[in-house]
């Protein structure tokens, strides 16, 4: 059995999952009680019995790493969560195991989010309205931790977001060695992990604003790549919130300064042109909040050229109907209505999917 | 369509349908004439473990009853039904005289009509279209062509059909350069060229024969009597054209046999050819690298299935199993988690002749429709030819979007797939849900590199290039794929999954992505089978 671990396009497959996974991940607030309910319609995947445990990082995680155990694992039904099994795994392809790690990295970030945003809560005493029942309902599960953050706990020297980054950024180097991920067309990977870079790793103090620039102007080039899965446009998104905030910070004193505000304003104005003109495109769910316009105006009485309340550096939090308050939203709210006319356009162009999702689950239910 | 009260189908024409659907004349079974029949009715109920009850609302497609149109027997009715009945006694002789040599007239249209079918079913179904139980399913030209043979095949009686049906057969087009009622590839040997040229002009002679025989169709008696009168004449002209069409057929035959030749030979040029690019490979740019990495696409791709020599018996074991057990659905490869693969214990010991597995193969290739042949999926299947510009666009969008992260290994081609296992198996020969999963596989990925190039409010092409990668799903969810293709399936649901995400179905996401992970969960025991399959064969 062991044979079929190195199963490349398995790994790629699985690895691609997680990715994408983060993204539910992230709207649904890392809450698998918020998430539909399908367990009635489709049954989960049944779990193996007897799971052998021969690689040496099969023994040190605590987890099988081969496709049957990660699919048959209970915790990754909704989305795979916990340690990131093709990161772990030496026998799978480079580029696999980095967008796992970029996966496991968002996790993190969620998590970090989450109980941010929880203490935040507490302390004030105020409880913010449309969180309310929300972290009420919730209250129970929140006080248990989520199978990241206990990985990431455990493992802190591997899992780390700056350990993740950092090994990520050795198997980005090494796969460029021998590949064509260096190359300008396919760029992805690399345009993620510089913005991981810039969005998870770096103090906003610290942060070095040629890095952004780097990140936005790869995305201006090429918009197609908000498009290549999981929470891209989430991240860059958040990107373009930190420029903001450091073109808030420059003061144009020299004309030195003055030159490189005038370049931050000009990218940061055809980013945000770029990611509007994605978000229009994308469901309600999936929007992050829209970018504020700078005010020349405010310059000159010297307040804040972009006008950032509301906004959050932080991706999680950026979603426009924050994670899934549509359920908890009290009816005829427009975001409500919005959804379900989305819904139910998709419903019109699609007139096949609901036979095939009943034939499969009768299969399944044979079995 | 009209539909009469037992549920027999006639349209405006009076194109007569079987009495019986296809599946109960084929069991030779009692039929109710309804639509769907009883039987036919049993027979879903007891696929999808239904009662009679929850029958309502399924479409009358699901349930797979289909008339046929109906051969007329027995004597041909007079054209002139005005007659009196006192008329009739009084010219009764020379009307059994006339039901004679009209017969006869029948039957020689009715076995040109076939042979013209059969000709097209077997011989031009490589590239012209296919039939599978009755149905014929030909595109574009074809399909109109097919449909004016059968129904005038179904109601010879109208013999202003037949013309239409002659005239149609040799069209303006065979005269001109354009020829479309017999696509010819280019010929290749010059001695098939010249006689093909001979033979279309023998056609197009034929054909002005035919145009002069034409009768009016203002009276049909009286053309009916003038036909009558000429009869040895076209006795003459439809054993003619039976025969030119066989030739015709042959030669075509010989150029497609030709093609492959060729074809074969090139691939192995090109092995080669590779395969020196690779040993001098270090000093080359960027185009040479990238054919390298297309190469080691390929070496994965056959790392991925194993042993290509080895796995040949296997799939071959496969079709066996495909071609003999159609209604044995096993659908082993969902479910079963506990670490083995229920098709094992139904899977025949390997066989020890490779020339009568290719045997089975071939005869039961001829009848088989390749992939799915819905409407919905046979317009869009152009766009997964490799050369379609439009296909081509849509796929590179994919691959610079999320093609290109994930780092997915391409979709083979039907003969990319066919030479993983042996380079003298064809497409033809691959069972109808193997092509259907690869032709899912590829409209998901068309569907993505849509997604990529979307238009605000505009999804209507990634929703249809997912609804055709649903239809072909649907043919092949229920059957046992072949392990290899697996992959292919679990990563169009993967596909799906993200598809419906952009939708803005959420819940639709997480339901396809549970497919998805089925399919996983089986592929390790499946390719860890198909693995030992083969050992235990070399053994």
């Amino acid at each position: 059995m062991s044979v079929t671990k190195g199963i490349p396009g398995v790994n790629t497959l699985m690895a691609s999952i997680s990715f994408q996974d983060s993204l539910l991940y992230m709207v649904f607030n890392a809450s698998e009680d918020l998430v539909p309910n399908i367990d009635e319609t489709i049954p989960r995947v049944s779990e193996l019995e007897t799971v052998e445990l021969l690689d040496d990082a099969e023994k040190k995680y605590g987890i099988g790493m081969s496709p049957s155990c990660v699919a048959s694992n209970p915790m990754n039904q909704f989305w795979i969560q916990g340690v990131p099994p093709i990161f772990i795994n030496e026998k799978a392809s480079s580029q696999s195991r980095v967008l796992d790690a970029f996966a496991c990295a968002i996790r993190s970030d969620v998590d970090k989010a989450k109980s941010r945003e929880k203490v935040q809560t507490t302390r004030t005493g105020r409880v913010v309205s449309r969180k309310q029942r929300f972290l009420l309902d919730a209250d129970a599960e929140a006080k248990e931790r989520t199978a990241t953050e206990c990985a990431v706990d455990f493992h802190d020297e591997e899992l780390s977001c700056t350990s993740i980054l950092v090994e990520s950024s050795i198997l980005i180097a090494e796969d460029e060695q021998s590949s064509l991920s260096h190359h300008s067309i396919f760029s992805g990977l690399r345009l993620l992990k510089i913005a991981l870079d810039v969005v998870l790793t770096t103090e906003p103090e610290s942060l070095d604003i040629q890095s952004i620039f780097s990140v936005l102007e790869i995305m201006m080039e090429q918009p197609i790549l908000l498009f290549q899965g999981g929470p891209t446009y989430h991240i860059i998104n958040s990107c373009t919130i930190l420029l903001a905030h450091k073109i808030n910070n420059l003061q144009s004193n020299d004309l030195d300064s003055a030159l490189l505000l005038h370049k931050a304003l000009d990218i940061y104005n055809g980013s945000r042109m770029t990611l509007e003109k994605h978000r229009s495109k994308l469901p309600r769910r999936l929007q992050c909040r829209k970018l504020p316009t700078p005010s020349p105006s405010t310059i000159i009485s010297g307040g804040p050229v972009i006008d950032l309340s509301g906004l959050s550096t932080c991706m999680s939090l950026n979603l426009q109907d924050g994670a899934c308050n549509d359920v908890y939203e009290e009816g005829g709210s427009n975001s409500l209505k919005q959804s379900k006319m989305q819904t139910s356009k998709s419903d019109e162009l699609d007139v096949n999917d609901n036979s095939l999702l009943t034939m499969c689950r009768m299969i399944l239910k044979e079995n | 369509m009209k539909r009469s009260s037992t549920g027999r189908q006639t349209n405006v024409r009076n194109v007569m349908f079987c009495a019986s659907c296809d599946r109960c004349r084929a069991r030779k079974t009692r039929c109710d004439g309804n639509r769907p029949c009883a039987s036919c009715k049993i027979k879903y109920t007891r696929i999808h473990k239904l009662t009679p009850d929850q029958l309502v609302g399924i479409e009358i497609a699901e349930f797979g009853c289909i008339y046929s149109p109906a051969r007329r027997r027995g004597p041909v009715p007079l054209m002139n039904n005005s007659k009196s009945s006192s008329d009739d006694r009084v010219n009764s002789d020379h009307d059994h005289t006339q039901h004679k040599k009209a017969r006869h007239m029948r039957r020689r249209s009715e076995s040109l009509m076939r042979g013209s079918v059969t000709g097209n079913r077997v011989n031009f179904g490589d590239w012209a279209g296919s039939s599978h139980g009755g149905e014929f399913s030909l595109p574009n030209n074809d399909y109109n062509f097919t449909n004016s043979l059968l129904s005038a095949q179904s109601a010879p009686e109208n013999m202003n059909d037949y013309n239409k049906c002659i005239n149609s057969l040799f069209s303006a087009d065979l005269a001109s350069d354009n020829n479309t009622i017999f696509p010819l590839p280019p010929p290749l040997d010059p001695t098939a060229a010249a006689m093909q040229d001979h033979i279309i002009s023998t056609l197009i002679s034929m054909r002005k024969m035919g145009n002069n025989m034409s009768i009016p169709s203002s009276n049909a008696a009286a053309g009916m009597a003038e036909l009558i009168n000429q009869h040895d004449q076209e006795d003459v002209l439809v054993s003619a054209q039976s025969a030119a069409q066989k030739q015709l057929a042959y030669v075509q035959q010989l150029q497609i046999q030709h093609q492959i030749m060729r074809q074969n030979n090139r691939r192995r040029e090109n092995a080669a050819a590779l395969a020196a690019s690779q040993n001098s490979y270090g000093s080359g740019n960027s185009l040479d690298s990238f054919d390298l990495k297309r190469s080691q696409h390929s070496s994965i791709l056959t790392h991925e299935s194993g042993p290509s020599t080895d796995i040949s018996d296997d799939l071959l074991t496969h079709h066996m199993e495909a071609s003999y057990g159609s209604g044995n659905k096993i659908r082993a490869l969902l479910g079963d988690n506990n670490g083995h693969c229920r098709s094992m214990s139904r899977r025949p010991t390997v066989m020890h002749s490779n020339t009568d597995a290719q045997s089975l193969c071939s005869t039961s290739s001829k009848k088989r429709v390749i992939g799915c042949t819905d409407p919905k999926v046979l317009q869009f299947l152009p766009l997964t030819n490799l050369m379609n510009p439009t296909g081509m666009h849509l796929r590179a969008c994919q691959t610079l979007s999320a093609g290109g992260l994930f780092g997915l290994l391409p979709i083979p081609s039907d003969e990319e797939y066919c030479n993983r296992f042996d380079s003298s198996l064809k497409p033809q020969q691959l069972p109808q849900f193997d092509v259907a999963a690869l032709q899912a596989a590829r409209f998901g990925e068309l569907a993505m590199g849509a997604l990529a190039t979307m238009k605000v409010g505009d999804m209507e092409l990634m929703a249809s290039l997912a609804n055709a990668s649903v239809l072909c799903l649907k043919s092949c969810v229920e059957e046992q794929i072949h392990p290899s293709l697996m992959l292919y399936v679990a990563r169009t649901f993967f596909f799906h999954s993200i598809l419906r995400l952009y939708m803005g179905e959420l819940e639709g996401y997480f339901k396809y992505r549970r497919f998805c992970l089925h399919y996983l969960s089986q592929m390790d025991v499946s390719i860890c089978i198909t693995f030992i399959a083969n050992i235990s064969h070399i053994k």
